[in-house]
């Protein structure tokens, strides 16, 4: 209850400081920033609200930034109006329900889209920064937590992350690492994926990544599963996504929401410098480093102090 | 049984009906109250097996997205490792077995349309077993806002029988519990009204003990005052009637004493003037015999002196001197034959009368007496009739039998005119029985026991046509009584009396 207040405060802040920055700008320019946002309940809220602060702290005081919660059913016509009278020069949506609002009201605004699992490959023209991590990053993790390993195996929806296994490939060639991706286009072809995965994985050698698309990582379905099966088998599994950390994944990279906010930012004024410039949906860098020392001590991982500064937050066993 | 309860104590009857009263309500709020929590148990057990079934569906989606046999086989087992699942079966969305026993789908597929078709719901039940349904789809949970939009897809179901047999287990212990409960908290009250009523009616009872000793004799009994208001009521009611009671039985008492005071000295006045006349009656009886003893014994010198002047005198004159002689020692023996009754009479009631016991020859004796009364038999033409029979001889007082016949006889003849006087005789079989039949005048009903009173005769007019005493039969019965026997009377007037005398022998002095 004290972190939900203390969230809420946060958010009237930095709505207040923006509408303040807003109303200077205003004054000077009329070229400000729209960033739609869900109103939704934690820990969403909280996600949000870092995002927000990210924005701000990019933009601000230089451009006007107006912020506009949605809820779970927003008025279309309501929320063209507000943009009528805003007038924004770019649009930044946060979350499923203000991206397909603010799709709805068909409004030719430069569109910035962020805190959203999408992909070059669903959204070819967006432009963004999605759930997926850098796989560079998350590799280069694996390889500092254990360089014995050589192989890493991934499944992924080739109809929205083939982009994202390509360049992971990049990666992994890169340090050294041999990517072995197993498409499935559905939770069920995923699931046998897994399972195939599971049973012949060698855990000497062979780590599981596991993409941020609950469409092949079912977290209820499919990740206990996981879970459980690398558990007995004492396979490494590493994730993009801090819940998997916390249902007993080893480790994952997981967003710095006011960092990716800042770089949302970022990509709002590189479209308002140049509204024909536009960049593709982005892999996440922005990111924070969690480990779940109950699963590395099962790992027999010897988690060093120097390991350990190296993650921003530990799950403790 | 109704009988013996009725007529037991009212502390008994209001404790056994108490009791049983409390005993029934105990087992009824027993029963009801176990059945209640039964069936909100059943309830909530119902709610918690729906909502674990849809969890177990749920946690059974990767078994339906792997379409792995081990992996659903594993799944099925760990289900039916649950306590209380007796089967458990993962269904195609056609129902048909994907893994478990085929008849789930086919009993499922037998109840359609159903809820667990849309939810996880309970699709049937048999004796042992719920039988339980849920849809497996994909993303069942709320999607996150970061997520794209999903659209749920129906994996299969799930089907699970749960045993029913831990909720029969928790409906008998809770109705055993609840018994016990009801049936020591009955204990208890049973208890304490047994405590309260002997408070109650101990007071009663004491009252009640208190009032069988008055009537078994006690006396100065009071009741203890206390208990409900009632009965100290009571008790003060009681209390105060026997001090009534006791008040009016001194009152009485006293009464009595004077009036017994009163009486013993009447009856000491009464024996008093009794002795005084006997004794006035025997002093003037003897007082009047001797001069009369001289009479009749001058007369009878004047008798034989007039013999002896037959032949000097006047035969005229010595004719009347010597009737008129007669006619004195006849009245003369009269006189002293009354005389002799009221000795006679005032002996016995003084007790002086001794018996004295010899050989009595009963023809000798009748015929003396006959002979006796002959002249007054013959005055009233009498025919008199002597009838004896058994013993010639009795050991018997022989005046004292003499004086009862004669006076027997004596009365027949005196009141029977131109009749028959029968005396009849019988001594034999331990007694002596004489009985006096006459045809004479009788005696009415209500003057039977009079009779037997001295100086008492029939006829008590100035003119009394029958002479005597009246003291014959009275001297008759008292010798009678003296002699151990009885004299009884029976009479139909105007036709005549009999008179019968009984006495045993030998005769007890």
């Amino acid at each position: 209850m004290r972190t939900i207040r203390s969230w809420r405060r946060r958010v009237a802040l930095v709505l207040l400081v923006a509408a303040m920055a807003g109303s200077v700008a205003k004054g000077s320019s009329p070229r400000g920033v729209a960033v739609l946002y869900p109103e939704t309940t934690p820990p969403y809220r909280a996600v949000f609200a870092e995002i927000l602060s990210g924005i701000q702290q990019r933009l601000a005081p230089a451009h006007a930034v107006r912020s506009y919660p949605l809820g779970e059913s927003p008025e279309t016509a309501e929320l063209r109006r507000w943009l009528d009278q805003q007038a924004p020069a770019v649009v930044i949506t946060l979350g499923r329900g203000p991206t397909e609002a603010y799709e709805a009201t068909g409004r030719k605004t430069p569109q910035v889209i962020g805190a959203l699992d999408v992909s070059p490959q669903t959204r070819p023209f967006a432009t963004g920064v999605g759930l997926a991590v850098d796989p560079g990053l998350l590799f280069a993790t694996l390889q500092l937590l254990a360089p014995e390993k050589r192989r890493v195996w991934v499944v992924y929806n080739p109809d929205r992350d083939r982009w994202l296994v390509e360049r992971a490939k990049a990666a992994a060639a890169a340090l050294h690492l041999t990517l072995l991706p197993l498409e499935a286009p559905d939770l069920r072809t995923a699931a046998q994926q897994f399972l195939y995965i599971l049973r012949t994985a060698d855990p000497e050698t062979d780590a599981l990544w596991l993409v941020a698309d609950s469409g092949v990582v079912d977290p209820e379905a499919i990740l206990p599963v996981i879970i459980e099966q690398s558990w007995n088998r004492r396979l490494w599994v590493f994730s993009g996504s801090l819940l998997h950390v916390k249902h007993g994944v080893l480790f994952a990279l997981y967003p710095d929401n006011n960092r990716w906010g800042q770089r949302l930012a970022e990509l709002a004024l590189r479209v308002m410098d140049d509204p024909a410039a536009r960049t593709d949906i982005e892999l996440l860098r922005a990111v924070k480093r969690a480990l779940n020392l109950r699963v590395a001590f099962h790992l027999n991982l010897a988690v060093t102090t120097e390991i350990e500064r190296q993650f921003d937050l530990v799950l403790p066993p | 049984m109704f009988r013996r309860f009725s007529a037991s104590s009212f502390r008994r009857q209001l404790t056994q009906v108490s009791a049983v009263g409390i005993l029934v309500l105990a087992l009824a709020i027993s029963l009801v109250t176990s059945g209640v929590l039964a069936r909100r148990l059943e309830a909530l057990l119902l709610d918690y097996l729906v909502q674990l079934t849809e969890q177990l569906g749920t946690e059974s989606v990767f078994a339906f997205l792997s379409r792995d046999r081990d992996v659903a086989r594993t799944r099925v087992a760990r289900i039916q490792a649950f306590p209380g699942v007796c089967q458990a079966a993962l269904l195609e969305p056609n129902a048909g077995p994907l893994v478990g026993p085929s008849e789930a789908g086919a009993r499922l597929l037998a109840g359609t349309p159903g809820a667990w078709r849309q939810r996880a719901a309970l699709a049937g039940e048999d004796r042992a077993c719920w039988h339980f349904a849920a849809p497996v789809r994909t993303h069942p949970l709320a999607i996150s806002p970061l997520e794209a939009r999903r659209t749920p897809e129906l994996l299969g179901y799930i089907y699970i029988a749960w045993e029913k047999a831990p909720l029969f287990a928790v409906r008998a212990w809770l109705v055993a519990v609840s018994g016990v409960i009801a049936l020591a908290m009955a204990a208890l009250a049973i208890g304490w009204l047994q405590h309260y009523l002997r408070r109650l009616t101990d007071p009663l009872s004491d009252l009640a003990g208190v009032m069988q000793r008055m009537r078994g004799g006690e006396e100065d009994v009071r009741a203890t005052v206390t208990g409900p208001v009632e009965i100290r009521e009571i008790g003060r009611a009681f209390n105060e009637l026997m001090a009534r009671l006791e008040r009016h039985r001194a009152a009485l008492e006293a009464a009595v004493e004077i009036r017994t005071l009163e009486l013993r000295e009447a009856r000491d006045a009464a024996l008093t003037a009794a002795r005084y006349k006997s004794e006035f009656m025997a002093a003037m009886t003897h007082e009047m015999r001797t001069p009369l003893q001289s009479i009749i014994g001058y007369t009878q010198t004047g008798q034989q002196e007039l013999q002896f002047l037959e032949n000097e005198a006047d035969p005229v004159i010595l004719g009347s001197l010597s009737r008129c002689l007669r006619i004195v020692l006849g009245a003369s023996d009269e006189l002293l034959s009354r005389i002799n009754q009221v000795l006679d009479l005032a002996a016995l009631e003084a007790g002086r009368r001794e018996v004295t016991l010899e050989r009595v020859d009963l023809s000798a004796l009748l015929d003396q007496v006959v002979s006796v009364l002959k002249p007054l038999a013959e005055r009233n033409h009498n025919r008199v009739e002597v009838v004896r029979e058994g013993l010639p001889q009795v050991k018997i007082d022989r005046d004292k039998l003499r004086q009862i016949v004669r006076n027997l006889l004596d009365n027949a003849c005196k009141f029977t005119h131109d009749g028959t006087v029968r005396l009849h005789v019988c001594a034999g079989n331990g007694v002596l029985a004489v009985e006096v039949t006459d045809s004479g005048i009788g005696i009415p009903a209500d003057q039977l026991d009079l009779i037997f009173e001295p100086f008492r005769q029939v006829d008590m007019s100035d003119t009394r046509r029958y002479g005597g005493t009246g003291l014959g039969l009275a001297i008759a019965r008292n010798v009678c009584r003296l002699l151990g026997g009885t004299l009884t009377v029976t009479s139909t007037l105007g036709q005549g009396s009999c008179f019968r005398v009984v006495i045993p022998l030998p005769v007890a002095l």
